[in-house]
């Protein structure tokens, strides 16, 4: 037998070391393109929606048709309407630096490839990868080197967006005759002059075209991104996929169908012939007349009131990232943390990922803090690989637990009991996300009661869409529950009996802080060492997001009615100003 | 004055060409180098000159190394081994640089397929090869409308060259490798794409062109007709060899081998072979010397029906025949009386197929009178001759 080849170990090995060696690399890297999205995010947002929307609409109407540009019109405002204008204008920014990127590596590569055979043959194996690969892999090297957010969002997209501008770019200039490569030599043109004046000319509705295809993937790349906490419409997608929020659903989706078509037609535009495009534009005499120097205009007044922005805004200094894995128990006690953060002056920001991440960003050091890590058993497979590197705070909640779960008219009552009767459960056990610590000991414990039923995998938000349709027809189900969480207030549930205690004891929460945080926000960490409540506190905030208040609201609301807890919690902590 | 001379020059195509020029030098022949190395020999040794202010025809069928000829004088294809002389400096020898300024200054080329720049105006097209000199747009843009309008194309200045027929885009081609003003033009099967009709003006015109701005022009073609048309020299290649090199006249009449003489089998001679290659001396009489017995009795001597009428100087004043100087004998009637002064008179240069015609019109009644461009008396031509003439070189047609 040939052992099996440690691949996934070399890779590994490999991310650490450059991890470890090309650290100022990264960040130098980071420290380039977080200042550009945030530069086209503050361009589009320095003025009212409605002004900004004006202003694209005015530029859409010279570069389009005058129908193109009524349409992006009543998308915009559709899109403002809805109330996904700052998310689309942090999704466009992203859109817009990664494809910069993007076209500033990929043209230039493309004309290696395109002017060398040797390039093509090296370039072509890479690009193949790069494309095929699932865009999901690059996020996990992308959060390692550049932490979560926005950063590893974009690099994640130029990864996955810039093959085509390359592709494109190479099969432009090879496709450019021969003839009329050999007659600018023949001239006695440089090689430079060869490219500038014949081959790209020639070319350039080729790399356009390769150029729209970028925009797009990266524009598809943005709700992927949004997994390791890159912000705009994606995060918003993503939400109402993991809570199966439909309505929600649509409209973000609907917002980044938009933002495409616009997109789309005015790269598309661009590249057709610009004496047509010119033409058509005298046809309106208001264009015609602003022609000169309504552009200019626009451009220098959005430029001087972006950087009036810059001098007065100053740089978010000391802002608190707390982290949480995707789960709504977990919204909830961050959400409601948050809030009380900032009842005391601390400026907070709440980034949603999956429990991996979670526990390598407090570990890296790339989030501060957070309050969700559930032990000793479902988080133990992280918390023991990261334990080394942050620091643990105690108990935040007490006494959850995690078992198998059916509604009260269920008519059995012990795990051992499934076996004999999976039939009525379709040999279905629903579960939640697959790499949760519950979803391991479930399939543990399939194994040690000899259940042979089936876990299905999915999401929190799914298993309880699952649970309520179960419970209109008073069907049998059993699914992977926990407590805390708001279906137990919701619904009659109980847990299975666990005799043979394959789901552990139950745990408690944690709070887990980063190294160092101590020392850079002391009163900060004062506040959340303090922090604590119970299942039952929880379980209110959640039920109140089940019911469509967002996890701010719910978070309010829960603080007006509690505040002698919420005192015991800031008490000694020096109001931050 | 030889304005190019080339040397041996020698292109091998493929991965090994050193060892390719061993085995050339050993005198192998170009299958076995094929086999044996996989080189392909492109062109072979070749030696020949190029002389100032002449159009060098460059033939052979596809395959023959004609085009890569004219590649490697301005080196867009790399020479393997070789010299290529002009104005006695060695092409081969310069830096890269040195070669741009030699195609900038020196060579324009005008291609096959036009090649013109699908993206730029017709005048832009012709300014290209200034821009890339770094001429000034002013400056370039003169010089460039000054070449189109020798080619007649000014109006179609501001037109995209895809606006326009094959004809008009070949001259563009052509003004835009006019517009450097370079001392050669490399012309790669340029009439080649267009209609029969087209490209005959065409090559006219180059004719034209030619003895106006005295350029050397080097013409490569496939087709003996055109090369026969136009060329001052014809050099035929075959397989990358030069088979031979001369006028048109002396490649079809003095082929140098099997394969050459094969290659102009089926040309029709008669458009080629001139009035001077079968006139032969004529009898003539002088007017106001000579009265009607010394003619009969010139007659009667060489046994000829008719004899030329010259002046004193020499100058051709018509024939007599026989037949009038016996009426002029009964009669007692003077030359002049009997002179037919409406017979056939051409130039020594005319093709014997346009003097066939000619003699046709005029029903072969007498025979035509060669005279130089002064009108003085070089030669007569018999219909007899010129049938014969016809049953020796015209052309097996299909």
């Amino acid at each position: 037998m040939i052992p099996k080849i440690p691949l996934a170990e070399w890779i590994e090995w490999l991310v650490s070391w450059l991890q470890d060696h090309f650290d100022p690399v990264f960040q130098l890297i980071k420290n380039m393109i977080e200042p550009t999205v945030t530069f086209f995010t503050r361009i589009l947002s320095v003025l009212p929606p409605l002004a900004t929307i004006g202003i694209l609409i005015f530029f859409i109407l010279w570069i389009t048709r005058i129908w193109t540009a009524i349409l992006s019109l009543a998308g915009l405002l559709l899109i403002w309407n809805l109330g996904y204008w700052d998310e689309s204008t942090q999704t466009l920014s992203l859109v817009l630096t990664s494809t910069l990127i993007a076209v500033i590596i990929g043209i230039p590569l493309g004309i290696w490839s395109g002017r060398n055979d040797r390039a093509q043959a090296f370039l072509k194996p890479i690009l193949d990868f790069m494309q095929t690969m699932p865009a999901f892999v690059y996020l996990i090297p992308a959060v390692f080197f550049f932490s979560l957010g926005t950063v590893p969002g974009v690099i994640a997209s130029v990864i996955f967006a810039m093959p085509p501008t390359i592709r494109f770019t190479s099969l432009g200039l090879r496709q450019v005759s021969v003839d009329l490569k050999e007659a600018a030599e023949a001239f006695g043109a440089t090689s430079w002059q060869k490219l500038i004046k014949v081959e790209i000319p020639l070319a350039q509705q080729t790399i356009l075209a390769g150029v729209n295809q970028t925009i797009m993937l990266s524009l598809s790349m943005v709700v992927t991104a949004s997994m390791i906490g890159a912000e705009g419409i994606g995060a918003v997608v993503l939400e109402s996929i993991t809570r199966l929020k439909v309505g929600i659903g649509f409209e973000s989706g609907l917002a980044i169908v938009i933002i495409a078509i616009i997109l789309d037609r005015l790269t598309q535009n661009l590249n057709q012939n610009r004496e047509d495009t010119w033409n058509r534009q005298r046809q309106i005499p208001f264009l015609a007349k602003t022609r000169k120097w309504a552009a200019p205009v626009a451009i220098l007044t959005v430029l001087a009131l972006t950087f009036t922005s810059y001098a007065q805004s100053g740089v978010k200094r000391n802002e608190i990232k707390l982290i949480y894995v995707n789960w709504v128990s977990e919204e909830a006690s961050t959400y409601t943390l948050k809030n009380i953060l900032e009842k005391e002056g601390f400026q907070v920001k709440v980034i949603r990922v999956d429990a991996g991440p979670m526990y390598d960003a407090i570990a890296t050091g790339n989030a501060d803090a957070m309050v969700a890590a559930w032990l000793p058993t479902t988080g133990a497979q992280y918390y023991d690989r990261y334990k080394k590197d942050l620091e643990n705070l105690g108990v935040n909640l007490e006494k959850t637990r995690i078992g198998l779960v059916v509604p009260k008219y269920v008519n059995i009552n012990s795990i051992g009991e499934l076996a004999s009767q999976k039939e009525q459960f379709d040999q279905k056990i629903i579960g939640i996300d697959p790499g949760s610590g519950t979803m391991l000991l479930a399939k543990e414990t399939i194994k040690q009661y000899n259940l042979g039923m089936k876990l299905l995998e999915g999401s929190d938000a799914a298993m309880v869409a699952e649970l309520d349709r179960a419970y209109k027809k008073k069907k049998p189900i059993v699914i992977t529950g926990w407590t805390p969480h708001w279906m137990f207030l919701k619904y009659d549930l109980k847990y299975l009996d666990d005799p043979k205690k394959t789901f552990g004891e139950p745990e408690n929460i944690y709070t887990l802080v980063r190294k160092g945080f101590k020392e850079d926000q002391p009163e900060a960490f004062k506040l959340i060492d303090q922090f604590f409540w119970t299942a039952r506190d929880m379980e209110e905030v959640m039920l109140d997001v089940a019911n469509g208040m967002s996890p701010d609201q719910a978070a309010k609301k829960w603080i007006e009615k509690h505040p002698s807890q919420v005192a015991e919690i800031t008490t000694g902590v020096r109001k931050n100003k | 004055m030889d304005k190019l001379e080339i040397r041996n020059l020698t292109k091998v195509f493929g991965r090994s060409p050193k060892r390719a020029l061993k085995l050339l030098d050993e005198g192998k022949e170009k299958e076995e180098i094929l086999q044996e190395t996989g080189c392909t020999i492109g062109v072979n040794r070749a030696t020949f000159e190029i002389y100032n202010g002449e159009i060098f025809v460059i033939m052979g069928l596809s395959g023959s190394g004609k085009s890569t000829v004219v590649r490697l004088l301005n080196r867009l294809i790399e020479p393997t081994s070789g010299s290529i002389l002009l104005d006695s400096k060695d092409i081969m020898k310069m830096s890269a640089e040195e070669v741009r300024e030699v195609r900038r200054k020196k060579m324009g080329m005008v291609f096959q397929k036009f090649a013109l720049f699908p993206h730029r105006t017709v005048l832009e097209n012709v300014e290209f090869g200034l821009e890339i000199q770094g001429v000034m747009k002013a400056d370039r843009q003169k010089k460039a409308m000054k070449s189109l309008e020798l080619v007649g194309l000014s109006s179609y200045a501001d037109q995209k060259p895809d606006q326009l027929s094959g004809g008009m885009q070949q001259r563009v081609g052509l003004a835009r490798a006019l517009a450097n003003d370079p001392d050669i033009l490399l012309m790669d099967e340029a009439f080649s794409a267009l209609d029969p009709l087209i490209r005959k003006e065409m090559q006219d015109e180059l004719v034209d062109l030619q003895q106006r701005m005295k350029k050397t022009i080097i013409f490569i073609t496939h087709d003996l007709d055109e090369a026969i048309h136009i060329g001052d020299r014809i050099m035929l290649m075959r397989d990358g060899t030069i088979q031979q090199i001369g006028t048109p006249e002396e490649i079809l009449t003095h082929p140098a081998n099997e394969y050459v003489k094969r290659f102009v089998k089926n040309v029709d001679l008669t458009h080629v072979i001139t009035v001077e290659s079968i006139m032969k001396p004529a009898e003539s009489i002088m007017m106001g010397k000579d009265g009607p017995r010394v003619a009969l009795k010139k007659m009667k001597e060489k046994a000829i029906p008719t004899v030329v009428v010259t002046d004193r100087n020499r100058m051709v004043k018509g024939i007599v025949t026989a037949e009038g100087l016996k009426q002029a004998l009964e009669k007692n009637l003077s030359l002049e009386d009997i002179l037919v002064a409406d017979c056939v008179t051409v130039s020594k240069e005319t093709p014997i197929s346009d003097l066939l015609v000619l003699m046709a019109e005029s029903e072969f009644l007498y025979p035509s009178i060669v005279t130089n461009e002064a009108g003085k008396l070089k030669g007569v031509i018999g219909r007899g001759a010129l049938f014969s003439a016809f049953a020796g070189y015209g052309g097996e047609k299909e």
